[in-house]
């Protein structure tokens, strides 16, 4: 299983319980993948911490998973009817094992950087955990900023730091593959006219998760990045996506409608007096899903939406942006706000062995699927299988259903190829 | 002469932040990094040493403001240690996640922040 995130987690799980031996391996320090990052997840606006923290868990105690964080699928060569994997375990400079997760080294360490993880708002030490609920609890050195300076080791109780760790090859053996390895955010600065690259209160959806979130780096309290003030007059500009903008984009992300108007309501909730306005481009997605969402935005919440073609973003003196558009009569528009969101599209996230097993990637860059029915979890190669965002853009239940089913006909296609040893649990 | 009175409490005020930020663990520990040993790589240490010093005697700055007068908000912060909006809320978000400071409130359009019991 290649990738731990939504789908990863969930088809490592219905594999595991059936008696298959999984080995899930995750290039970040922590199991949760993109859900991590999120506050609430639509439409029900569940807790998306409450929700998957408890499923990050199980994987990690699951007695037929054998989880691998922060470790790469390096090379994945097929002999006959299995995969021969090598993947790279990279030296965390903590021992695993040992590693109690008790904090005490960061609490010690003096560097401090910005925190990818949240979007590099919020900070970490050189010895971190990416974020609290991170599983496993085992903190990882980030040696591009460590000083070695050694406090970590002198505070240690467990005497879990070691720097002479080295990167590890391991080499597993695996009758079949499921790849979920998910999406990136598009990068905004890749086309930039909306200014993302040069204004502190440009920011990405993804960002505004991490604002939103309760755990986030700010505790939930939505604030301008240059001045701390809490913005009134909030802009999203939709399909902010791979391709050029201007003669259209390259495929659909799928989400960005629902994760906007979602994030308008939150933002209604936490600032009632706040204006805000979606600006798109294109037709809104029709989801018979989110009808009555998209509805309920619009009427109980005040959320305006105009169909304009956005010709540029400019910062005042204020700090404060000018949007620049033309109305679909081709009225020029010109509004002031004090906070731009641009709702990024999903780009794939890169991987190391797509020539050796010979997939196939569609036009987005995505893998792709050959399934003779609707499943679109086959891909060009035999015993491989995709889920979740790898195959396209999707969101959560989507990816989670596209789980299930990659765990159903990857199960079966190693029923098929015999002496499979099953050892079925069941989990509390 | 009122002028001049004002920059002596300024640089008062400054040098009370230097004084706590040396009595911070963190400056503490940086600066006697330097006689650890060999192990330490030199260059890095030098360059993130000077920016732990003043991240340190700005975050006192801060910390002194608030323990003064009181909850405050980031533009009130910024005009009381000349550090521009954006630099105290960086290290708004650095003291409150070490639990220093936490929310109370707002005031004209912004969080007010207050020393953590």
């Amino acid at each position: 299983m290649v990738g731990a995130g939504v789908a990863g987690i969930q088809a490592a799980l219905r594999l595991a319980d059936q008696g298959f031996t999984v080995y899930l391996v995750e290039k970040n320090p922590s199991v949760g993948g993109r859900v991590a990052q999120l506050s609430k997840i639509y439409p029900e606006l569940d807790c998306a911490s409450q929700t998957w923290t408890p499923r990050m868990i199980e994987v990690a105690k699951h007695p037929n998973i054998k989880l691998l964080t922060y470790s790469e699928v390096k090379d994945i060569r097929r002999q006959g009817d299995i995969f021969k994997v090598k993947i790279l375990k990279k030296p965390r400079f903590v021992d695993e094992n040992k590693c109690t997760g008790c904090g005490v080294c960061a609490q010690h360490c003096p560097v401090e950087i910005a925190n990818d993880f949240d979007e590099r708002i919020g900070v970490r030490n050189a010895i971190y955990v990416p974020f609290p609920n991170a599983v496993p609890q085992v903190y990882t050195i980030d040696r591009e900023h460590c000083l070695k300076c050694g406090l970590c080791q002198n505070v240690c109780m467990s005497k879990a730091v070691d720097f002479q760790q080295r990167p590890e090859t391991i080499e597993v053996e695996a009758g079949a593959i499921i790849v979920a390895s998910g999406f990136n955010p598009f990068d905004p600065r890749k086309h930039d006219e909306y200014s993302f690259s040069r204004y502190d209160n440009v920011i990405t959806g993804l960002t505004l998760e991490r604002l939103l979130s309760l755990s986030g780096p700010t505790g939930g309290h939505v604030l301008r990045l240059s001045d701390g003030k809490i913005p009134k007059r909030i802009a999203f500009i939709q399909c902010v996506s791979p391709g050029n903008p201007k003669s259209g984009k390259i495929y659909c992300s799928e989400v960005c409608c629902m994760y906007a108007t979602k994030q308008a309501e939150l933002l209604k909730e936490l600032i009632p007096d706040a204006d805000i306005t979606i600006y798109y481009a294109e037709p809104l997605v029709s989801d018979e899903r989110f009808e009555e969402y998209y509805k309920k935005a619009k009427t109980e919440y005040g959320i305006k939406c105009f169909k304009t073609r956005l010709t540029e973003v400019v910062e005042k003196p204020t700090h404060n942006l000018l949007i620049r558009a033309v109305s679909e009569s081709g009225k020029p528009i010109e509004h002031e706000a004090d906070m731009v969101i641009l709702s990024t599209g999903l780009v794939p996230s890169a991987s190391d062995f797509v020539d050796a097993l010979r997939l196939k990637l569609d036009d987005g860059g995505f893998f792709e699927a050959v399934d003779s029915d609707s499943n679109a979890i086959q891909t060009s190669t035999e015993g491989v299988f995709v889920a979740g965002a790898a195959e396209g853009p999707k969101d959560i239940a989507k990816s989670v259903k596209q789980a299930d089913a990659a765990a159903l006909k990857a199960s079966a296609y190693l029923r098929k190829l015999g002496e499979v040893k099953t050892t079925p649990t069941r989990r509390s | 002469m009122i002028g001049g009175l004002s920059e002596k409490k300024k640089l008062a005020k400054k040098t009370d932040a230097a004084i706590e930020a040396f009595k911070t663990e963190r400056l503490r520990w940086v600066l006697g990094i330097s006689q650890v040993g060999p192990k330490v790589d030199e260059q890095k240490y030098k360059a993130v040493s000077s920016k732990i010093m003043k991240d340190e005697i700005d975050r006192q700055m801060i910390i002194g403001e608030i323990k003064e007068k009181g909850p405050r908000t980031i533009k009130e912060l910024s005009e009381a240690t000349k550090l521009n909006t954006k630099e105290v809320l960086r290290h708004i978000i650095a003291l409150r996640k070490i639990g220093i400071v936490s929310e109370a409130g707002e005031k004209e359009g912004g969080y007010l922040y207050k020393a953590s019991e």
